[in-house]
């Protein structure tokens, strides 16, 4: 008995041993590339943020907390922050609102065409932001734009100097283009969350005369909660991100006075443009720091009990 | 389904790991011309033995093409045995070439322009790994350029004389105006400021803009203007102290004038309606259809739209920087673009011999036929006259009809969070939307200034 025991356990480890070696085969490598390419590039970007050096780095000086101070005194700087706070608030309010609309008609109808809407909201997904960013910068034209030529054609003048040459349209209008494009994305999302809601509880909401507004915000919101908290986090990563290529292709100089630099121009300007590589680090150290204090806080602030049925 | 699993997770690891490897490849390993490649190989292989030497020439591949450099890659071959000369070109060069440098392996030549937004040469004088380029710019030599030419900040950084980067180009700058439109409205080309804004308010009658610019990506176009304007108005020394930081340039009564200018543009409404939103190529489109009377630009402008369809009998007229009083000094702007070669470079003698052999009245000949550019040499302008179009002719003419070139550039400082030339170009653009008056504008590059002035590069 005892050695069919032994036996048994052996077989037992061994086939363990095994599946832990497979697990390692198959992460080891993943992890490997994961270190090479995140972790000691991330480590670097904080090491290389104490020292003055040029974009190619061939002379480095080490300067501890220099570039620090530099960073909380550079009034351009905070300008660059006031402006990428705008864009995430806004941005993420105004995706919110209209992701959670059509995916609500959208689940809550009975469209025949509602598999052709998704697609079209989807769409500008599938589109490089590049090329979306060319698209706005065609319709915001000041001589040939559609936006422009729609105005004075109902013989509204505005915007003289172009709309993205007014330092009160310039911030809007890139606000417009990352809305459209991201809207589809979160609405698919929000879709998935509605339909995973049971039926039922509509039709008891239904039978006990709740109107649908108030089912909206009495059974949807509730009971997918967590699908929206996931996104806000989305949402703070990728206007951090995706707002560079925008503001890159849509106002190159950074916007009328400064309106749409945001973090990550600024900080591509200051490493290669203006050959400041240290201080781009610590802007980049900033940013890195900011983004995941924000992500945390988003997350506290909208902590809920989860609601499950 | 263990199996499937197992393929798919060796799948996985597979792709990650071609992936990973796919990104080794060096961006100069790229062929751009098959015959080169071969040719390049060709070199590599036999250097070993002494014989036979690769020179690695890096190019911007802007408005002027690649074709010249292959032309004059070709016949410095044929004057230097054994030499392969191998030819790099492209629109980003900076980002292609920034690796190589970072590793110890450079190009042996580069000609990336200072204005460049990669800043690759600001950082090699910085990082001082420019070789001096003394032995090619001898006495002999240095007496066949205009005078001024080989003092600009980028090509004697240091301030002790010595030469670091060669001129290569040269161009004049100012405003272009449509000449045709100007004689069927009985306009004349302004002398004064008082002149221009007269032009401005018939402009307005016609219904057009009187001056417009790529302010979307570009506002420091208006340096073309700026620069001399202030060299016009305070004396080339005043241009200079501005360029070095010198305390108080920035707020001097000049300087405010010609700030002044500006706002008066912004002001009187004489800015093409739209320009604040308009790139490079917009603001010329406009120009070409007679949208504006002026436009700051440079002698490519002609090449750059060819293709652009314009008003009828559009002819390109060319006219240097308006003065304040009738008497003052008129200026013009005149620009360099450089050519260097690193110190870490392998071929350092072979590049310096190249670099010589680009001076040659033959390659004058062939850059100015291609590029309608020309060194900063004496008489350069009349010897390539033949080869270069009217309106860029007219460009280099401009200094013949009494209008002054000047140039310079910021003193090269230590890293700093500071760019000045964008602090005053963009806040130009700010003026121009009416969010900032002339003294915050002086005083902002004026503070600016002061922080630079403790940093500059000895």
């Amino acid at each position: 008995m005892a050695k069919v025991n032994t036996k048994l356990a052996g077989k037992f480890s061994k086939s363990k041993f095994q599946r832990k070696l497979f697990i390692a085969e198959c992460t080891v490598p993943a992890i490997i590339l994961f270190a090479v390419f995140m972790v000691y590039p991330a480590i670097n970007v904080f090491y290389m943020s104490f020292f003055k050096m040029s974009s190619l780095s061939l002379e480095k000086k080490f300067v501890g907390l220099d570039n620090f101070k530099v960073l909380i005194s550079d009034t351009k700087f905070w300008q660059v922050f006031r402006n990428q706070i705008f864009f995430i608030v806004v941005v993420t309010i105004i995706t919110i609102i209209l992701a959670l609309f059509f995916a609500a008609l959208l689940t809550n109808s009975n469209l025949k065409e509602k598999p052709f809407y998704q697609t079209v909201f989807f769409f500008p997904n599938v589109l490089s932001l590049v090329v979306i960013s060319t698209l706005f910068i065609q319709i915001y034209d000041p001589s040939k734009g559609i936006l422009t030529a729609t105005c004075n054609a109902l013989g509204i003048q505005v915007a003289e100097q172009g709309w993205l040459g007014m330092a009160t349209s310039s911030r809007w209008c890139i606000v417009a283009a990352m809305v459209w494009q991201a809207v589809g994305y979160y609405m698919v999302m929000y879709i998935a969350a509605m339909d995973g809601i049971s039926k039922d509880l509509y039709e008891v909401a239904d039978l006990e005369g709740m109107s649908k507004f108030k089912q909206f915000f009495a059974i949807t919101m509730p009971l997918m909660w967590e699908i929206i908290r996931v996104t806000i986090v989305f949402f703070i990563i990728s206007t951090i991100n995706m707002s560079f290529v925008y503001v890159k292709i849509m106002t190159p100089t950074g916007g009328p006075d400064g309106k749409t630099e945001v973090f990550l121009t600024y900080m591509y300007k200051q490493a290669f443009t203006n050959s400041n590589f240290g201080y781009a680090m610590a802007l980049g150290v900033f940013i890195f720091l900011f983004s995941f204090a924000l992500a945390l806080i988003s997350d506290k602030l909208t902590q809920k009990e989860t609601v499950e049925y | 389904m263990r199996n499937i699993k197992k393929i798919l997770a060796l799948m996985c690891v597979a792709s990650l790991g071609t992936a990973m490897f796919a990104g080794c490849t060096k961006v100069s390993d790229v062929p751009q011309n098959s015959d080169e490649t071969q040719a390049a190989e060709a070199g590599e292989e036999t250097a070993t033995d002494g014989s036979e030497k690769v020179l690695n020439v890096a190019v911007f591949q802007g408005g002027y093409g690649r074709e010249v450099w292959d032309t004059l890659a070709e016949r410095f071959e044929e004057e230097h045995e054994g030499v392969t000369v191998n030819v790099t070109a492209n629109p980003k060069l900076g980002d292609v070439i920034r690796p190589q440098i970072m590793s110890g392996n450079p190009p042996d030549v580069i000609f990336l322009s200072a204005t460049n937004e990669s800043g690759v040469l600001q950082s090699l004088i910085q990082d001082k790994a420019l070789e001096c380029l003394d032995d090619v710019f001898d006495d002999e030599m240095k007496a066949k350029f205009v005078p001024g030419s080989l003092d600009a900040p980028t090509i004697s950084p240091y301030g002790d004389g010595k030469i670091y980067a060669a001129p290569l180009f040269y161009s004049t700058m100012g405003l272009f105006y449509n000449k045709t439109l100007f004689a069927e409205n009985n306009l004349e080309v302004p002398k004064t400021w008082d002149d221009f804004f007269e032009l401005g308010d018939k402009a307005k009658e016609m219904g057009i803009g009187l001056f417009t610019y790529a302010a979307a990506n570009d506002p420091s176009y208006n340096e073309i203007v700026f620069n001399p304007a202030i060299a016009s108005a305070g004396g080339p020394e005043l241009l200079e102290d501005c360029f070095n930081y010198k305390e108080g340039a920035w707020t001097s009564e000049p300087v405010k004038k010609v700030m002044g200018v500006y706002q008066k543009i912004a002001d009187g409404g004489y800015l093409l309606d739209g320009t604040l939103a308009m790139t490079h190529t917009q603001s010329q489109e406009q120009f070409l259809q007679n949208k504006s009377l002026f436009i700051p630009n440079g002698n490519w402008l002609e090449n750059e739209m060819k293709d652009t369809p314009r008003a009828d009998g559009f002819a390109y007229g060319f006219t240097g920087i308006p003065v304040f009083e009738e008497g003052d000094t008129p200026c013009v702007w005149s620009n360099i673009e450089e050519i260097y070669v690193p110190s870490a470079a392998k071929e350092i003698d072979l590049a310096k011999e190249f670099i010589k052999f680009l001076y040659t009245d033959d390659s004058i000949m062939t850059l100015a036929e291609s590029t309608g550019a020309i060194p900063p040499i004496e008489g350069a302008a009349d010897l390539t006259k033949s080869v270069l179009s009217d309106s860029v002719y007219e460009t280099y003419a401009i200094t013949e009809k009494g209008y002054t070139p000047v140039t310079g550039g910021f003193a090269m400082t230590e890293q700093s969070e500071i760019s000045i030339r964008d602090d005053i170009y963009n806040t130009l653009n700010s003026i121009m939307a009416g969010e900032k008056n002339v003294d915050e504008w002086s005083e902002l590059i004026e503070s600016d200034s002061n922080k630079l002035s403790e940093i500059v590069l000895k």
